[in-house]
């Protein structure tokens, strides 16, 4: 109130606050005392909304578009779903079209469409508004159905493929860098020794299993995108390094803010 | 399939999926062994007050609401006045604002009655495969509702209120009894036809209870859920050890902490998604059932191929324990112009092609439920939004009717080849208003028969105890065994 009701002054002053800025490592005596942290002895660790968790994910993947304002968007949906919907919004127009514009499916998830009777895919199960209410209260949930989501989703996985292509642009050709680069732009700090080497192991491994795919009959991988220069690319160590991305951007320290 | 080894783990350690309990609370939670598993796993299999007379219950929607007046409910006054005016003494009471107006009573040329089973059930020759299994069912002839549009009445009929926001009637069971297949989501929405169901998610979303009690469309075709299949350019043997690196960062992760339930929750949420993966699919996969099977819910023809495959997957979800399938009725293949049971003109096309739709499966999965023991530990319910007018609506269709129509049951804990209730004698409204079955008495009743009173199914919303029947409902105990 003294500064004259600035939301902004408050703002400062609660994420200066020590409170704020307390490390969110567990603690044994504080789980002790107060098992459900209601004195904010430690931050309290919590999961990324649904919102947040997409737009992040695009934002690492150096794919989100910052254009702000305009009428709302309707980004890339599973193709069974266009397809269910062609006759349905009584107009004789589909329910969802994906926006031929591609800049649109990269727009910030506060741009995407609210259907209410069909809710977008993608950030359905992460516990969203619920658009039928006029207040809400999010739940946290943690279901299979998000599990299936972020790994299989034929959009976040291309989120992981431009991930790839960033670190590589950005890291140049040493894996050793490319390690650090990728966790620098997920998690703000370098990969641990053990970390490290589970992930170069990995990088082994999947490397041969992708070249062994190369003797059936299609061979076709997904290989990190955007970059400038592909001609060098090994296309069996680039297809390995794009499931390492996609493994990483789905673990826990990316889901949640610690 | 492996049933098993998820409570088991939950029992050893004490983790499981979901943090909704836990949403608020950080690393760590001292929690008595006991009730771990119910306070971490939204899902855990929960008791229910009393002992169940059903394990699941099939809900078949009957979607534009069917002339129960030319299905089950015979009305020979009706034959002898149509062509008449409707008697003011018929209409006290209620209020006829539909766009229709009151017109002259209306009898289809083509409809004929006949008595079946030892019950002598009528049915008209719409139905005549379903008519065989008159014994099994328990009619509700005196069903009300509030009548207004269908996708208001829809709502109601799933989540007891006019307006979206209420959790559906799938979602209070998930919520109260958890689910018995922790592979398979507890509460599955089926439909057939070319479009999703009218008015949307709204009929099966979990309002203001927590999101993972909300059904889970399972899709018509292969693939039932969104997400299910791996992205295109990954061979199985990719993601199979990209799930074992991403499980090997999970750990690494909660390493620091080892208090933290609901990071373990997540890294389980994954495993359990890729069990999924194999449990949907095979749960919808109709390639080792027998033609017999196939032939007997009419999957081997155009009209009723469909609404057959739904029903015979609904069977086989029943038995991997699914809890409650939501069976919305749609449009036979490729047929564009009838898609709904809404007959407002032309009620003999209309109704010939949705009756022959739903005829033969319905009557192919009573008998297919009873030959495999299953229909004492079911319940089906046949049940619409609202029922149409005995008078006519341009010349040969049919008005919306919320005052008097027939609903009916059939499986485990009820009084079989039973009929509770009546309508008047022109069909028009419920005959003795004391007999009248609200949505929220069918509700009740279904949930009596999971072992649950409805008074007693309780959550804190906005500081107010919430429950499935909102401020009403009675069990319609006449009905029970």
């Amino acid at each position: 109130m003294k500064n004259g009701w600035s939301p902004k002054k408050l703002q400062r002053e609660i994420v200066l606050s020590a409170v704020y800025r307390q490390s969110s490592e567990e603690r044994a005596d504080v789980v002790a005392v107060d098992p459900a942290n209601k004195l904010l002895a430690v931050y309290p660790r919590k999961r990324l909304e649904a919102e947040e968790l997409r737009d992040s994910l695009l934002y690492a993947s150096g794919e989100l578009d910052e254009t702000i304002g305009g009428p709302a968007v309707f980004p890339k949906v599973p193709s069974s779903l266009v397809a269910g919907n062609v006759l349905n919004n009584g107009q004789g127009g589909a329910l969802w079209e994906d926006a031929k514009d591609p800049n649109d499916h990269k727009r910030r998830s506060i741009y995407t469409f609210v259907r209410r009777s069909l809710p977008y895919p993608l950030t359905a199960s992460f516990d969203p508004a619920d658009p039928s209410k006029p207040h809400h209260k999010r739940d946290v949930s943690t279901t299979a159905l998000q599990a299936l989501t972020l790994f299989n989703s034929d959009v976040v996985f291309g989120w992981s493929q431009a991930l790839a292509g960033r670190v590589i642009s950005e890291a140049g050709a040493n894996e050793n860098a490319q390690l650090d680069t990728l966790y620098e732009i997920l998690f703000s700090r370098k990969p641990t020794r053990e970390e490290k080497s589970a992930l170069k192991g990995f990088l082994k491994e999947q490397e041969k299993l992708v070249e062994s795919k190369a003797w059936t009959d299609k061979f076709e991988v997904a290989v990190p995108t955007g970059l400038k220069d592909t001609k060098n690319l090994d296309p069996f160590k680039a297809a390995a390094f794009v499931d390492l991305v996609h493994a990483v951007a789905n673990s826990n320290e990316f889901a949640y803010r610690f | 399939m492996d049933n098993k080894s998820r409570r088991d783990f939950l029992k050893n350690s004490s983790l499981g999926v979901g943090g909704v309990a836990l949403a608020g609370a950080i690393p760590g939670f001292n929690i008595s062994a006991a009730s771990a598993a119910e306070l971490i796993d939204p899902l855990a299999p929960k008791d229910p007050h009393f002992p169940a007379k059903i394990k699941s219950v099939i809900w078949l929607h009957q979607n534009g609401a069917p002339s129960t007046l030319d299905l089950y409910d015979y009305k020979p006054e009706l034959v002898k006045q149509a062509g008449k005016g409707v008697p003011d003494s018929f209409l006290k009471g209620i209020k006829t604002s539909t766009q229709g107006g009151v017109n002259e009573l209306f009898v289809s040329n083509y409809r004929s009655w006949k008595q079946y089973g030892e019950s002598g059930a009528w049915f008209s020759n719409l139905l005549p495969n379903l008519a065989q299994h008159a014994d099994k069912l328990t009619f509700i002839k005196s069903s009300v509702t509030i009548g207004a549009t269908h996708d208001i009445s829809i709502l109601k009929l799933n989540t007891g209120d006019l307006n979206p926001g209420r959790p559906s009637l799938g979602a209070w069971i998930s919520y109260a009894l958890g689910s018995a297949n922790p592979d398979l989501p507890p509460y599955v929405v089926l439909y057939n036809g070319a479009s999703e169901p009218r008015a949307g998610s709204v009929n099966w979303n979990s309002g203001f209870l927590p999101a993972v009690y909300q059904g889970t469309a399972f899709r018509p075709g292969d693939s039932p859920i969104y997400y299910l299949d791996r992205p295109e350019l990954r061979s199985a043997l990719q993601q199979r050890s990209s799930l074992d690196l991403l499980n090997r960062l999970n750990k690494l992760n909660a390493e620091n902490r080892p208090l933290d339930t609901e990071l373990k929750a997540r890294l389980r949420s994954y495993d359990l998604a890729d069990r999924m993966q194999v449990a949907a699919p095979e749960a919808v996969d109709l390639s080792k059932e027998t033609d017999a099977t196939k032939k007997l819910y009419g999957i081997d023809d155009a009209i009723t191929g469909s609404y057959g495959t739904s029903l015979l997957r609904a069977r086989r979800l029943v038995e991997r324990g699914v809890r409650f399938i939501q069976v919305v009725s749609g449009a036979p293949d490729g047929e564009t112009e009838i898609t709904s049971w809404d007959a407002h003109d032309d009620l003999d096309k209309n109704h010939g092609l949705m009756a022959k739709m739903v005829d033969k499966p319905i009557a192919g999965l009573l008998e297919d439920l009873k030959s495999r023991g299953l229909l004492e530990s079911t319940l089906v319910v046949w049940t619409s939004e609202f029922s149409r007018t005995p008078w006519g609506e341009s010349g040969t269709g049919r008005d919306h009717n919320p005052w008097g129509y027939t609903q009916w049951m059939a499986g485990g804990g009820l009084k079989a080849g039973f009929t509770y209730g009546g309508t008047d004698e022109l069909g028009v409204q419920v005959a003795d208003k004391d007999t009248a079955v609200d949505t929220y008495d069918l509700h009740a009743t279904v949930l009596h028969l999971l072992g649950l009173n409805h008074l007693k199914t309780t959550f804190i919303n906005n500081g107010r105890s919430e429950r499935p029947t909102v401020v009403f409902g009675k069990v319609v105990k006449d009905i029970l065994a």
